[in-house]
């Protein structure tokens, strides 16, 4: 991954250098893009590709190379070559990497991962009149006209179909507890006003930090208040060490989570303890035909399971790359984010990926799901077509 | 009350590996001055050794005890590779090249084992036993036990073998221990790779808990740092109190404040303490001398 | 000193020098042709040579300045022998580090007494046996040091920086004592202490003296160490610029001038200096 950000570094300094030199012979290179039909245009990956968030740059790039073997590396007859910047799952480092690579002029970009990262993008995205895919889960990231479209559902639409089902299960008081992300606050800010709307009281709504070894105090607290629910929220490993420690602190009462505890990470972390939890999630490995095909393909080519986030991820490089076919010959930022608004591609997730005006997908699939005997499996549809 | 001693429980057993990570920092520091910021990197080198080892197929104790000696490993690769050449400089170029080491170790980690977040089971099982309405898992004890046993061993080592009382005297007056055939170099030395070998040990325990990922290593140095400073920087006994002291008031804090001002109330008590003994908890008497 | 003064032996060349009523030839301390300085500066010794036998007390006289610390610190390895030899018996000290000198039987007891303020009197004792390693051997010398100096006994698990400074010269000494040296360097051990805490020190420099030791002791206050030397040096400016026994030295007019205070227009004999002025190269 350092090399990674090595050769990011050192295409900045080139691209920097070009643009120097440019002012004299810009002319020639604009008239040879204008030539041929096979014209390169530039995609931006803006991912977390150092720090511990890395992972999801690594399945971004991997997302674009398996989306470009399927539907081929020069859609609409361009050749894509890639910009990399380095968010770290740290809005101010997402913002600086999206100044480095947008003045390279991309005609579209792959959001972080991290929702944080991405809101600190939006305004960028708007100045430069360049649209974004995101996977992010965070209500904000989408508006009427925005220049992002979603390929996961939003937190607020999941949200409001899974506090009803939480509700219709017969919970009437729940403690929360929460990292202090971006995203983990977004998702719980909705979560809590749709519990609250179908009658559910939410006793305690703790946070935690990602730095945090230890939730014990705030298990205990939730067991103090005698709450007869539990949701717990966390990226991968914090999603599962949360009901590992619950368990563990016999808070006996039934657990509902965000989808990433229905990662691999999350159940290696906590084992048999997920067992029974039930989450919310886009994506479930053994859902429909075309998860288990999708899941037996990335498998196959990355020796791991993929999960929701890389599967959001691969959903977004298909909608960058059929929209760069859909524009034809003048691909440039504003035309191919026309392209992305309107895109009709095959989902994963969803059979069909569109979007609608704010740009979050028709139809966004919310499933139930929960581990069983190491497996995740589907309890629930709560929404989207297969 | 149950809930009282159930978040006083939970935090002594979590406050123990604080305690143990404060232990190496504050052997470092007794010896040698240096504050290394990146103990918490060689936990985090040592549990994803411990993490391959396992893999490999070995039980998971080696693998831990193989943890415990990259660590050691690593602390006195650092000694001699970083350290030893910036003693004749000021202190705190020693200092500040620990905060190199901690990125480069970031970095190293990230490169061979990747950033994906790995887990590793924890010694004993985590099904708890219920005494009254408190629970206590046997992996809580397993941790416990390992700690008083390793400081014990420790604070043994320091106060009375031949090499520990080298170690305390070299941190008062290195420049006349030479005359008693003290090598403060070779004690430097032993003084990184012991803290090393606690910081493998720390992070092969407290890994089960929080899991692995490259970065993990700098909350820890934060937490192994608190708990030194609060039990006063160089005493050992006083690293695994200040340990234990903070995981159990961030717990109360949770329990009976706000979860979110838990840090908030762990830092202040430590101020307060600072304020009211300069020394720590139980600072000995060198960090008054070296105060004034 | 001006060279007529000169009177006495000239210190140059006497290497291997046997003193009076020791025959077992090459045991004691020997240093040759010795040029040292502190790191980064000017030579502060030149070309020193003197020994000192087992049983002899050997002591060196000079004033701030004249080199005198540089000379132990050179023996005991804390400073770089720039030229020149120092050994010990067979044994070549010189290239040495530090702690192998030390280990190999000198003991150094450092100017201002340097105890480990925040360990007992005890642990400081112990460290002064680093080098022995066993625990057994360790606790068996210290048992003997008390022995030698009874006057520790009741404060062993007091703290040593609350010592005072007569009580933390013995302990000083006797830790000096604890890594069974055959040799003992004496830096001022008499500086700043009560007299009568003065004529104590000296009567434990006796006792190890008859011991079997070699001492060197390096003093400003020569009235006082006249007595117990066997042999006397007055170094001058990184030079020995008069030598001999003691008993001649104490007769010599330089010696009483200089460092004895007796008639010739002085009023007193030098004031007992700081550490600071003594320290100022």
């Amino acid at each position: 991954m350092v090399s990674h950000i090595k050769w990011a570094g050192a295409a900045m300094v080139g691209a920097a250098a070009l643009a120097a030199v440019g002012c004299g012979g810009s002319d020639k290179t604009s008239s040879a893009s204008d030539a041929g039909s096979a014209n390169a245009v530039k995609v931006a990956i803006v991912q977390p590709y150092s720090g511990d968030s890395a992972y999801y740059g690594e399945y971004a790039d991997q997302a674009f190379k398996l989306a470009m073997e399927e539907l081929g590396s020069t859609p609409g007859g361009h050749a894509i070559t890639f910009v990399r910047g380095d968010s770290k799952c740290v809005p101010t480092a997402a913002v600086q990497a999206g100044n480095q690579v947008l003045a390279q002029s991309p005609v579209a970009v792959m959001a972080p991962a991290c929702s944080g990262d991405t809101l600190a993008l939006k305004p960028l995205l708007k100045a430069r009149n360049v649209s974004a895919c995101s996977i992010n889960l965070h209500p904000e990231i989408t508006e009427a006209n925005g220049k992002i479209v979603r390929a996961a559902p939003s937190d607020a639409f999941t949200n409001e179909l899974f506090a009803k089902y939480i509700a219709d299960k017969g919970v009437k008081k729940i403690g929360i507890l929460h990292d202090t992300s971006g995203y983990g606050q977004g998702n719980v800010d909705t979560l809590v006003s749709s519990l609250e709307k179908n009658g559910v009281k939410v006793a305690v709504n703790a946070t935690y930090d990602f730095a945090d070894t230890d939730y014990s105090g705030q298990i205990v607290k939730l067991k103090k208040a005698k709450v007869d629910a539990a949701y717990f929220e966390g990226y991968d490993l914090a999603a599962g060490n949360l009901v590992k420690q619950a368990k563990q602190l016999q808070l006996d009462v039934p657990y509902y989570a965000n989808t990433n505890a229905g990662n691999d990470t999350a159940e290696k972390a906590a084992g048999k303890s997920l067992d029974g939890v039930l989450f919310a999630t886009a994506f479930l490995a053994d859902s429909s035909d075309a998860t288990r095909k999708f899941t037996a393909t990335w498998q196959q080519k990355f020796n791991q399971a993929p999960n929701s986030d890389s599967v959001d991820l691969y959903q977004c490089a298909v909608v960058i790359l059929k929209a760069i076919e859909a524009t034809g010959k003048n691909a440039t930022g504003a035309t191919v984010g026309e392209q992305m608004a309107k895109v009709s591609a095959p989902g994963v997730t969803v059979g069909t990926m569109a979007f609608d005006a704010s740009g979050d997908l028709n139809d966004p699939p919310v499933l139930i799901g929960t581990w069983k005997d190491g497996k995740a499996v589907l309890v629930d549809r709560l929404s989207g077509a297969e | 009350m149950s809930t009282f001693i159930q978040a006083v429980v939970a935090g002594i057993a979590a406050g123990a590996v604080y305690g143990l990570l404060g232990a190496g920092f504050s052997l470092a520091y007794k010896t040698t001055g240096i504050i290394n910021f990146a103990h918490g990197d060689i936990a985090m080198l040592g549990a994803y050794v411990t993490f391959s080892v396992f893999g490999w197929g070995a039980p998971l104790f080696v693998a831990a005890l193989a943890g415990v000696v990259a660590g050691g490993l690593a602390g006195a690769v650092m000694e001699r590779g970083v350290l030893r050449p910036l003693y004749k400089r000021p202190l705190v170029a020693g200092i500040l090249a620990t905060v190199g080491v901690s990125v480069v170790l970031q970095s190293v980690i990230q490169l061979v084992w990747g950033s994906l977040p790995l887990t590793l089971p924890s010694l004993a099982s985590s099904t708890p036993w219920r005494i009254g309405s408190v629970a206590f898992s046997p992996a809580q004890a397993v941790l416990l036990a390992v700690t008083i046993i390793v400081s014990t061993a420790l604070i043994f080592a320091v106060d009375r073998t031949r090499v520990g009382r080298g170690m305390r005297a070299c941190a008062q007056d290195s420049g006349v221990v030479v005359l008693f055939g003290i090598s403060p170099e070779r004690l430097y030395l032993t003084a990184f790779a012991i803290a090393g070998m606690l910081a493998g040990l720390a992070g092969a325990l407290i890994t089960p808990t929080i899991g692995l990922t490259p970065s993990r290593g700098v909350s820890l140095s934060v937490l192994g740092f608190a708990a030194a400073v609060l039990g006063g920087l160089g005493s050992v006994t006083g690293a695994i109190v200040g340990g234990i002291a903070i995981a159990v008031l961030r717990n109360l804090a949770s329990v009976y404040v706000s979860a979110g001002y838990a840090d908030a109330v762990a830092y202040l008590a430590i101020v307060l303490v600072l304020l009211v003994r300069v020394r720590g908890l139980l600072g000995d008497d060198l960090e008054t001398v070296r105060s004034v | 000193m001006a060279p007529e003064e000169r009177d006495v032996i000239p210190g140059r060349r006497r290497s291997r020098a046997v003193a009076p009523g020791d025959a077992s030839g090459a045991v004691g301390l020997v240093v040759e042709d010795v040029v040292s300085g502190y790191r980064g500066a000017p030579s502060v010794v030149h070309d020193m040579s003197l020994s000192v036998a087992p049983g002899e007390v050997v002591a060196v006289l000079g004033r701030n300045g004249a080199g005198k610390t540089t000379l132990l610190s050179t023996i005991s390895g804390v400073l770089r022998c720039r030229r020149g030899r120092v050994a010990l018996g067979d044994e070549q000290l010189s290239g040495m580090p530090a702690p192998r000198i030390a280990a190999a039987g000198v003991a150094h007891v450092p100017e201002g007494r340097r105890v480990i303020p925040g360990m007992s009197v005890d642990d400081n004792l112990r460290l002064g046996g680093y080098s022995l390693r066993s625990r057994t051997v360790i606790e068996e010398q210290l048992r003997s040091v008390i022995g030698l100096f009874p006057m520790l006994e009741p404060w062993r698990r007091r703290v040593a920086g609350s010592l005072s400074g007569g009580e933390q010269q013995m302990l000083a000494i006797a830790r000096g004592l604890m890594g069974k040296p055959r040799v003992v360097l004496l830096d001022e051990p008499l500086t700043g202490l009560a007299p009568i805490l003065r004529a104590e020190v000296l009567g434990v420099v006796d006792a190890m003296r008859t011991a079997g030791h070699a001492i060197l002791i390096v003093e400003q206050n020569a009235a006082e160490t006249l007595p117990f030397a066997d042999r006397v040096l007055v170094i001058h400016e990184g030079r020995i610029t008069l030598s001999g026994s003691a008993a001649e030295m104490a007769s010599s007019s330089a010696i009483q001038e200089e460092y004895l205070g007796l008639p010739i227009g002085r009023t007193a004999g030098e004031p007992c200096p700081t550490r600071e002025e003594s320290r100022r190269w």
